[in-house]
């Protein structure tokens, strides 16, 4: 039985969604699985690694691992790795995955392939699935190594109803030396709190139909209810009612969430650059000319003053 | 007077003059080759035409009054120029009379008078050029101790030369007087004071002088002049009456054909050129020779400046102080370019090895970044190239080449330019379109159309280049089903290329990034040589214009002819029936591309008055000064945070004339216009539309 080792991804003192979904993965291939978490106070973290479904969890726990490094993260991982006897080692895509997944392989001595949508196994080989040339063609590569670390593309895998948790197994790494290569001294995030468009699964965009800051907080309401990142489009930058940092679009933040709710915005194609790789897109403008609908796939035709406060009180009462 | 003292001023006076143009002159033989030798009967024309007949001066209706100022001075020096040569003979011999210009011949009294009327005259416009400086105090002109200099001297060598006429006339007329002064006296035309009656005015102001002290002011009065135009002579070379020099063969030199210098076509291979970071503008050296001559001809009129759209929204570049700036950049260096020259072309000579003084050469780089210590970056990527600056120059000063020439160097050697230009740049690479939208959707717009692929029937006469925005942006594809509607009723036979086209690569060149300008065009140029595609039709003038300008570089040669030229002509040849019908106050844009890139401005401006029953009314910035849109020069795929906006300032003017519709001929212009409409929530009443859309609409 092959065994697949999952880097937990962490942010924000949470495990996020995505080490479930590369877990149930592992588990759908027969996989025996492992989760490996990095980071400092990880001990309220383990439940969700099994719910998750990992057999085994590896702890790197240690104050010196609470900020990113690559060097240091790399060498829990090849410790995790080395003593699960790991023959895959899967990364979520994140910036810091991408940091340390080549580190992992280098040192392993092992293939590594980023991107990737699809692993299975042909006979005694590896064979990965991933886009390429801007998601032109679709690439399978035999994997020359018996083992592999790969970094899997976001929303490749998917939970399904049978994932299942796994077993509650916790073996603690000692922590690595520090990395002398570069010691990450501070981190400064957004201290605005809000929710970073590129990281959100659900972004609501506001365009010139709000007319004024009454429209802006009224589909704030919206984005807050669904816990979602909030944009713009360029009108309202313009305009200046809107932060620039708040733009969607070919000038702005480029985004690709679950869902994308645009309330108000025509859809110049300026805006749509910036979300059509948004995987599902629904639009609200009471002009049903205006192209935004072409890229949708739910279109409400209608006032946005009348659409949102509906919107909120159904979506209010699902989540209830 | 005294051939003597003569001599000796005139002696140090040249020397002084000489040291200084055989140190530019040095300067600008280091500097990088630019070829503008050729067409000499056309250079002369220009010459004359801009330099001599001061077009650009007295031929715009804006500031005509201090171009007709200025047009006096000049014409008046250049008269003057024979009286000074009278008087440095005077200065060696007494009594010295030129040639065809002396006391028997008619010329010479002729002369005299013309003397007289154009000393009048220049002093009237020194002293209106003073009080304009000093009370009216236009905004383009920056006020500087030297131009009060320059005007005063000028203001020095009318007066004197009246005054010692005046004095001259004065002691002839007095009696018992052995003088040895002369005037002009042939029985025939009379005394000389008839002809001048400005210094027989200036004789009257001082004839209450006794002999004595008008022979000492003649004495003193000769000098000055003299000594003046020395002094004169000797500043031109230091600061913006250069141009007095520089102006005619700056303006001799000027570039030809397409109307500024086209974007050099960088060769990519050229590794040494990577390394020694001569791909594009990266150091003060690496400026031309006409560049440099560019710089020392500023006037400093500040012209370019009040016309710059993004001066008018406090935009960071001003190109007065961007010449200045690069002005000063190389007088610091001159000494470090022409030690430079030296050691290269030395080597080259002796047969060594240049990589040998690689070390030495590159210590005399300057020690100020071309771009970030003497140009700022947010200045550098301001500019929307849309060389309105360069129209109104009246010493034709090519401002566009060398901003693309720093943008080459930013984006290929230094990597740093704006970073939201990338997600367009990525576009361009993989999918062939700004917005990066998948290259087999390019022919989506045109299904159910019947619009021919040229792929099936190569044998099509036109080619319909779409161009990006006109296949992918759903506003812009209504300008294109609009024209094929036309087409079409006009029966042309014409084909399109589908997914086969890519971006001509416009804005990657105005960005600087040759490397995607040449990816791009190669493939374009292989495409439509591979169909021999001889004539192409297009909406956009940015397609238009670099197929037509840019592409010839690459070995793409077509006939390039624009929408509104086609459209006009159909409706000329009946063709194309139109009901003219449309009503309301109409206005029409002029896209930079297509006017002062392409001097396209009539023919829009003609199909619009086929369609409209109402005149076009016209903004007060139109035609060869139209105002940018804000989108050209890449600016379309930046954002715009400094200052106000462009598009919208454009957009008060369309307002402020209370028109009903706008018309445009770039789809990059509609969006801007469109876009400043809707900001000012006047879409209710303002319309805009492409000519095409309007055409198509009012068809019979």
């Amino acid at each position: 039985m092959a065994k697949v080792l999952v880097i937990a991804d962490i942010k924000r003192g949470e495990v996020k969604r995505s080490t479930a979904e590369l877990l149930a993965k592992a588990r759908s291939i027969g996989a025996e699985t492992a989760a490996v978490a990095i980071g400092n106070n990880l001990e309220a973290l383990i439940p969700s690694l099994v719910s998750g479904g990992s057999d085994s969890q590896y702890i790197a726990d240690d104050p010196g691992l609470e900020l990113f490094s690559a060097g240091p993260y790399a060498t829990c991982v090849v410790d995790a790795a080395s003593q699960f006897g790991a023959d895959q080692i899967w990364f979520a895509s994140t910036e810091n995955s991408k940091a340390v997944a080549p580190k992992v392989a280098a040192r392993l001595g092992v293939a590594c392939a980023t991107d990737i949508t699809d692993v299975a196994y042909t006979g005694d080989n590896i064979e990965i699935t991933r886009p390429a040339i801007a998601n032109k063609v679709i690439q399978r590569v035999k994997i020359n190594s018996e083992k592999l670390v790969a970094v899997v593309r976001a929303g490749a895998f998917k939970m399904t109803d049978e994932s299942t948790a796994g077993s509650e197994n916790v073996i603690r790494l000692s922590a690595p030396p520090t990395d002398l290569g570069a010691v990450v001294k501070e981190l400064i995030a957004d201290a605005s709190g809000e929710i970073d468009l590129g990281d959100a699964a659900i972004v609501v965009s506001v365009g010139r139909g709000v007319k004024d800051q009454k429209g802006i907080d009224l589909v704030k309401g919206l984005a807050d209810d669904l816990g979602a990142g909030f944009g713009t489009s360029r009108a309202m930058v313009d305009s200046g009612l809107m932060e620039h940092n708040k733009q969607v679009g070919q000038t702005g933040k480029i985004v690709a969430p679950k869902l994308y709710i645009s309330v108000g915005i025509s859809g110049a194609i300026q805006h749509l650059s910036g979300m059509t790789g948004s995987q599902v897109i629904l639009a609200v403008n009471n002009d049903p000319e205006a192209p935004i609908f072409n890229v949708a796939d739910y279109g409400i035709v209608g006032d946005l003053f009348e659409v949102v406060p509906i919107l909120r009180q159904q979506i209010k009462s699902i989540q209830r | 007077m005294n051939p003597l003292v003569m001599a000796f001023l005139l002696f140090i006076a040249l020397s002084v003059f000489c040291y200084s143009m055989v140190r530019k002159i040095q300067l600008l033989q280091a500097l990088a080759p630019a070829n503008r030798a050729d067409h000499l009967k056309t250079r002369f024309k220009n010459m004359i035409i801009l330099a001599v007949g001061q077009q650009r001066l007295i031929g715009r209706a804006k500031e005509r009054s201090s171009g007709i100022m200025h047009a006096f001075i000049f014409w008046g020096f250049c008269i003057l120029l024979i009286r000074s040569l009278m008087l440095y003979g005077e200065g060696f011999q007494k009594g010295f009379e030129l040639p065809f210009f002396g006391e028997p011949d008619l010329l010479g009294y002729l002369y005299i008078a013309l003397k007289d009327l154009v000393e009048g005259i220049v002093l009237v416009m020194v002293i209106w050029a003073i009080y304009r400086r000093a009370v009216v105090k236009p905004e383009r002109l920056h006020n500087s101790f030297k131009a009060y200099l320059v005007l005063v001297l000028i203001g020095i060598l009318m007066v004197s030369d009246l005054l010692y006429d005046g004095a001259r006339f004065n002691l002839v007329q007095l009696p018992n007087l052995s003088s040895d002064i002369h005037i002009f006296n042939n029985p025939q035309y009379g005394p000389e004071f008839l002809w001048a009656p400005l210094s027989k005015a200036a004789a009257a102001l001082i004839s209450g002088f006794s002999a004595g002290t008008l022979s000492l002011l003649l004495v003193v009065m000769f000098w000055l002049h003299i000594c003046t135009q020395m002094v004169f002579l000797n500043i031109l070379p230091y600061g913006k009456h250069f141009h007095v020099i520089t102006a005619l063969p700056n303006v001799f030199f000027k570039s030809l054909g397409y109307p500024h210098e086209k974007a050099k076509l960088l060769d990519m291979e050229d590794e040494d050129a990577w390394e020694n970071e001569s791909l594009g503008l990266n150091h003060i050296h690496q400026l031309d020779w006409k560049q440099a001559l560019d710089l020392f001809t500023c006037t400093e009129c500040g012209r370019c400046k009040q016309v710059c759209p993004t001066y008018a929204t406090d935009k960071p570049l001003n190109l007065y102080d961007f010449n200045l700036n690069l002005r000063q950049e190389l007088t610091d260096n001159e000494a470090a370019i022409i030690q430079r020259a030296k050691l290269l072309s030395g080597a080259e000579q002796s047969g060594h090895d240049t990589d040998t003084l690689k070390e030495e050469v590159l210590a005399l780089n300057s020690e100020k970044q071309l771009v970030g210590d003497v140009i700022a970056e947010d200045t550098l990527w301001a500019c929307t190239t849309c060389r309105a600056c360069e129209e109104v120059c009246p010493v034709t000063i090519e401002h566009v080449p060398r901003i693309i020439g720093m943008r080459q160097g930013q984006t290929l050697i230094a990597q740093s330019y704006p970073k939201e230009l990338n997600p367009a740049l990525k576009g361009l690479e993989r999918n062939g379109n700004p917005w990066g939208i998948g290259y087999d959707k390019r022919d989506e717009w045109a299904k159910g159309l019947g619009v021919t692929k040229i792929a099936d029937n190569p044998d099509v006469e036109y080619l319909l280049w779409v161009g990006c925005a006109g296949s992918f942006d759903d506003r812009a594809k209504k300008i294109s089903v609009s024209l094929v509607k036309i087409l079409q009723k006009a029966g042309v036979s014409f084909g399109i290329l589908g997914v086969e086209e890519k971006c001509t690569g416009d804005f990657a060149r105005r960005v600087g990034n040759e490397m995607l300008f040449q990816m791009l065009a190669q493939e374009n140029v292989e495409t439509l040589n591979g169909y021999n595609v001889k004539k192409i039709i297009a909406a956009c003038p940015h397609c238009l214009n670099t197929l037509k300008h840019d592409y010839p570089q690459l070995g793409g040669n077509y006939q390039l002819i624009h929408h509104s030229e086609f459209i006009e002509q159909l409706i000329k040849e009946g063709k194309i029936k139109l009901n003219q019908s449309m009503k309301g106050t109409v206005t029409y844009h002029d896209p930079c591309y297509l006017g002062r890139y392409n001097d396209i401005y009539r023919q829009p401006r003609s199909v619009l008055q086929a369609v409209s029953i109402d005149e076009i009314k016209e903004m007060d910035r139109s035609g060869k000064e139209s105002f940018c849109c804000g989108a050209g020069g890449g600016r379309m795929w930046m954002e715009e945070s400094i200052g106000t906006k462009i598009y919208l300032e454009r957009t008060r003017e369309i307002l402020d004339l209370q028109a009903t519709t706008v018309a445009v001929s770039c789809p990059f212009c509609l969006t801007m216009i469109e876009d400043g409409i809707k900001e000012m929530e006047k879409v209710d009443t303002v319309r805009t539309r492409d000519i095409a859309e309007l055409v198509a609409q009012y068809m019979v």
